[in-house]
């Protein structure tokens, strides 16, 4: 009898935290007290930089810009709360970060350098190494699931960010919500995007000469630009001038990106079918694109060491020497732009200066992008 | 009372049904699909795939890419000139295999007037009031934005019109390798745009969608004067600088026999 009273008693207990925890994840909270009054915002595109195509269902707002730079730095995304987007890629490394490959959760490693963000707003031929999100939002999700990066998955991120009481605030005031339930790893993905687009860079010494058309003589040396015409293989002197053939795939104006995916000869291997990350060709399942890679925007980087998707390279001067020795043929590389350069040590140091022309400070300083929580 | 019920309804369908007839588009029309296949000497362009060069060696391709602006059908007696189309751009890199060759890539246009037309005019590449950077500010489903990063040459200010990239086998030993002649070719700036005229007669009817089949043959691209250029010599590798316009100029300039129609 004393069992089955007790067993009473406990009961209201046991309902009442059922209760508890369906009030949080079923029913959630009602949100429609908070304002919602999104302001507009309006990006202002640099010269030198193409249009953004912001999509129709996720206009710029203040509110969702600013919870998207509060997802980016909060470690709430991860596993165990200690892995954030901010962790791979650091605004003082133009969002990128000084390790070959970045460690996640508990430490593991993935097999791939991060990918510098800046002006990423205006790539429009798909997003990572290997293109395989062809949007901001869709790229958002990824690392969030992917086990050697945040280790988390998405439902559970839902329930922290529903759970939480500044986030389901923000969510409102971004998105203008019911109801705490409606906090979904869509919404988040768009609030990332928002912040991503934002991340816009066009102040290096390059950008003041060539786009903002400053006068002074002393803001590009000779060395650069004779590095200059070795990078867009104009002439420098004579017919038999070094090329560099970098903008083939490094142009695309301030982008300084082609936004192709191309193999540049980092990797031996006796067929296509030998790369060790196959890279575009595990997307598309098409051999000619194994060891294929986005060519990534060269603006800052000589903040973004190491090189290449591996990281393999620990300094701009490995890479150029790569490039000028041609690397490692295979039938899918770029026939017409890398083989033997024969640049000279000159012409490899006006290479090197000019690429440090890319470099753009107050991207890195700029106040809106940096870590809210500190 | 009942007769002049049915008359007012009577009224009113003719009244609603002449509003109908009204909105319709009092203009006839109809569709034109812009088929464009690749060739090489006549076969399916394939990337990847060896070829021969009229030289005796081995050419093999990873990509032809142009732009093809003012497309315009050429009207007969009274049916007027129409353009179809400022500027599209055609990609054969994804040719991976015969299959995918033998596959046009089409653009279609709506609302083309029917009459009888006595050809086509093209000019490959972009037109003058394009040619600049500020292509990039376009929307983003426009060509020259979507090709904005890979074929708006900086250094020059002007997009690359065609792109024509592979290796020759200079060495002769039928293997690709480093030791050959990877070509660029690259040619772009105003002064290559080029303007083809195909005169072959045709009649659009009214709401009958009518195939346009185009054929860019790449080899015919490198053929002057009955003469293959010499792509053992690295001077004809590329076509980036000042200096190989005449280069540029003399590719484009072959797009009158490598289109076909």
């Amino acid at each position: 009898m004393k069992k089955i009273c007790f067993f009473i008693l406990l009961l209201p207990l046991f309902w009442g935290s059922c209760k508890d925890k369906c009030e949080t994840n079923c029913n959630g909270e009602d949100l429609t007290d908070i304002p919602y009054d999104p302001t507009a915002h309006t990006l202002t595109i640099p010269a030198g930089l193409p249009s953004m195509d912001i999509p129709a269902d996720n206009p710029l707002t203040e509110e969702g810009i600013e919870l998207g730079r509060r997802l980016f730095y909060d470690p709430i995304l991860s596993k165990d709360s200690t892995i954030s987007c901010s962790s791979c890629h650091k605004l003082t490394n133009s969002f990128n970060d000084i390790t070959a490959v970045s460690p996640g959760v508990s430490g593991l490693m993935g097999n791939r350098s991060s990918m510098s963000l800046i002006n990423i707003g205006f790539q429009i031929n798909g997003f990572f190494w290997d293109g395989r999100s062809a949007t901001l939002e869709d790229q958002a999700l990824h690392p969030v699931e992917n086990p050697v990066e945040m280790a988390e998955i998405w439902d559970n991120v839902e329930v922290k960010l529903q759970r939480h009481p500044d986030y389901k605030i923000r969510f409102r005031e971004a998105f203008g919500i019911d109801n705490t339930t409606e906090i979904t790893r869509d919404l988040a993905a768009k609030a990332l995007a928002q912040f991503e687009r934002t991340l816009i860079s066009a102040n290096s010494r390059y950008d003041r000469r060539k786009f903002q058309f400053d006068p002074d003589p002393f803001l590009i040396s000779d060395l650069e630009t004779d590095g200059e015409k070795i990078y867009f293989d104009d002439k420098l002197g004579d017919a038999n001038s070094p090329k560099g053939h970098c903008a083939h795939c490094h142009d695309g104006k301030a982008l300084y990106t082609s936004e192709r995916y191309e193999n540049n000869a980092i990797t031996a291997v006796t067929t296509l079918n030998d790369f060790p990350d196959k890279g575009l060709g595990a997307i598309t399942g098409v051999l000619t694109d194994n060891g294929k890679f986005k060519a990534p925007s060269l603006r800052n980087i000589a903040l973004t060491a190491p090189y290449m998707h591996d990281g393999r390279f620990q300094t701009l001067e490995q890479v150029i020497e790569h490039y000028n020795s041609g690397g490692h043929y295979a039938d899918n590389v770029i026939d017409g732009s890398i083989n033997q350069l024969h640049l000279t040590e000159y012409d490899k140091q006006a290479l090197l200066a000019f690429l440090h022309t890319l470099t753009d400070t107050t991207y890195f300083n700029n106040p809106a992008f940096q870590n809210p929580f500190q | 009372m009942l007769m002049k019920k049915l008359l007012f309804i009577i009224f009113i369908a003719g009244f609603v049904f002449s509003c109908k007839d009204n909105d319709k588009p009092s203009t006839p029309s109809t569709t034109v699909n812009l088929n464009f296949k690749a060739t090489y000497d006549g076969e399916p362009f394939v990337v990847y795939q060896a070829y021969n060069y009229p030289d005796g060696q081995k050419i093999r391709f990873q990509n032809f890419d142009f732009f093809v602006s003012n497309i315009t059908l050429l009207g007969e007696g009274t049916t007027a000139d129409y353009v179809l189309s400022e500027v599209e751009f055609f990609d054969f890199e994804d040719n991976i295999d015969v299959a995918a060759a033998q596959k046009a890539q089409t653009v279609s246009f709506s609302k083309v007037p029917p009459g009888t037309y006595k050809g086509i005019l093209l000019d490959f590449g972009v037109p003058a009031g394009l040619n600049n950077s500020d292509a990039g500010k376009l929307p983003s489903d426009d060509p020259l934005r979507q090709h904005f990063s890979s074929h708006f040459w900086s250094d020059w200010g002007s997009f690359i019109f065609m792109k024509l990239e592979g290796i020759y086998d200079s060495t002769g030993d039928g293997v690709f390798n480093q030791s050959d002649i990877g070509f660029e070719h690259h040619p772009g700036t105003n002064d290559v745009l080029t303007s083809v005229t195909k005169l072959k007669s045709f009649t659009l009817e009214k709401d009958k969608p009518f195939d346009l089949d185009l054929v860019a043959d790449a080899l015919k691209i490198y053929i002057h004067n009955g003469t293959a250029l010499d792509l053992s010599d690295p001077a004809n590798k590329d076509t980036q600088d000042f200096s190989k316009m005449p280069l540029a100029i003399e590719l484009m300039s072959h797009w009158e026999a490598a289109l076909s129609f």
